[in-house]
């Protein structure tokens, strides 16, 4: 059993006071702790229950939403005993883990979404037809010999769900960190998930001339050399204000004792690596650890297994894991943050640092400056 | 059948405004432009290698002014579609 946080989402003193706890007692939940003035009930249930409950209040017009009680600590202050500290996160009917565990509360609160901000994503093209997307504008380009834009593979739409999509979907959980930034899609994959320097630098220089702000790259080789064109790149990409974040690697086995390396072009000193964790906050098995070489470290870690996001297609959603969906998790933060704090480049990259949490049962090769997270309501 | 080679190019800070410069130099020691990426001052391409070793091509494209440096175009990927982890 997990304690859940329920709130009714409604202004109306009758539904709170009378129809609210019905409906809990009527599902088996206890009211010891409901409070009618606010809406909001804590119960002991399993997932399925929780799911079961929500849609049950949907169907009678009383939506709800539930998250997972969390236990706050003073800042600086870890729980008073050892082992795993944070509960579990996991996907509630409102809101992916990944959200949750970023912080888009308080993004939400503040109407911080990323507006005006350009956001490009360099990977597999993007399912154009979903229904998530069809009323935005997204720029979308392909550098891939033959191939147009679309993605017939799903990992570029799922990587662009994360960074750009929604806070509420119609057809299930908010997934998108930065859902009012520009979408600029460049295809320098092809559709069978692989691709040439040829058309990731051709990617890279075209967010450039089109100023910009982030560039998602969830894309890498389990190589340990540093490749000079996008050391070069990299740093020419700073100087022109854009911030180049790409995924650490997957080439970790950890539970056989391999904790794996940062793979290029992650590796290079002027790109923003990102590692992985899973609901419980601990490094996933994949998740490569930092290379040895300046600039081969893991910079920060995100939301990175089983994280749901757009899939092309009738399928629309599918969740998968993958450094490659730590890394958009970062560069929806990074546009959030820009377009508060118009801070672009260096000054971006420092900020997500500055952010970032430290994890306390993680070391700093596998976390780097810790969980990428967004500011405090009250300090942005 | 003559071996086939791809390159990215980087050119150096000096030389950046400079770059279609470069790029006909490039040229003239038989470099087949594919690419001229003006913002991040490089250039992709490929050269025919025929009888000469990679390194001899490789240091005939380095020794052209303005190049910074010379490096064998690699591949790059994702996992397949169906898998886990990507």
């Amino acid at each position: 059993m997990t304690r859940y946080v329920v709130t009714f989402d409604t202004a109306d003193a009758g539904v709170l006071q009378a129809d609210a706890p019905d409906l809990l007692v009527s599902h088996g939940f206890s009211t010891d702790t409901y409070f009618s003035r606010l809406g909001v009930g804590v119960v002991d249930g399993e997932p399925e229950q929780m799911e079961s409950f929500s849609s049950r209040c949907r169907q009678q017009r009383r939506p709800v939403s539930f998250t997972p009680e969390l236990t706050y600590y003073a800042i600086s202050q870890g729980p008073a005993s050892s082992g795993p500290a944070e509960p579990p996160y996991r996907d509630t009917s409102d809101l992916s883990w990944g959200l949750q565990t970023i912080g888009i509360s308080s993004a939400i609160e503040r109407h911080h979404s990323g507006a005006g901000v350009r956001v490009a994503v360099l990977d597999t093209g993007f399912d154009a037809a979903h229904p998530d997307f069809s009323s935005r504008g997204v720029i979308a380009v392909s550098f891939v010999p033959n191939e147009g834009p679309q993605d017939a593979h799903g990992h570029g739409t799922h990587c662009l769900g994360t960074a750009c999509g929604p806070w509420q979907s119609d057809y299930g959980p908010g997934y998108g960190v930065a859902p009012e930034s520009e979408m600029y899609v460049a295809k320098v994959l092809g559709d069978d998930g692989t691709g040439s320097d040829s058309s990731i630098l051709a990617g890279i220089d075209w967010t450039l001339q089109n100023e910009c702000h982030i560039i998602s790259m969830s894309l890498g080789a389990d190589v340990r050399d540093v490749h000079p064109p996008y050391v070069a790149a990299g740093r020419r990409a700073l100087e022109q204000g854009s911030l180049i974040i790409a995924a650490a690697g997957n080439n970790a086995q950890r539970n056989g004792g391999n904790p794996g390396f940062v793979g290029a072009p992650a590796n290079s000193p002027h790109i923003l690596a990102v590692a992985a964790v899973g609901q419980d906050l601990r490094t996933a098995d994949f998740s490569a650890r930092s290379s040895s070489h300046d600039g081969g470290e893991v910079n920060v870690t995100a939301p990175g297994v089983d994280v749901h996001s757009a899939w092309p297609g009738e399928e629309r959603y599918r969740s998968i894991s993958g450094t490659s969906m730590a890394a958009p998790h970062v560069s929806g933060i990074a546009a959030l943050i820009s377009g508060v704090t118009g801070s672009r480049g260096e000054a971006l990259w420092e900020a997500l640092i500055d952010y970032a949490v430290p994890l306390e049962h993680e070391d700093s090769e596998d976390a780097g400056a810790g969980l990428a997270k967004l500011p405090d309501a009250n300090s942005w | 059948m003559m071996a086939h080679q791809e390159w990215i190019i980087t050119v150096d800070d000096e030389h950046v405004e400079y770059i279609d410069d470069v790029v006909l130099s490039l040229e003239s020691v038989g470099f087949h432009t594919s690419g001229v990426l003006r913002s991040l001052g490089q250039v992709t391409g490929a050269t025919d290698s025929g009888q000469d070793a990679e390194d001899a091509v490789s240091q005939a494209l380095a020794a052209v002014e303005g190049v910074a440096s010379v490096d064998a175009a690699r591949r790059w990927g994702v996992g397949p579609p169906d898998s886990t982890v990507q």
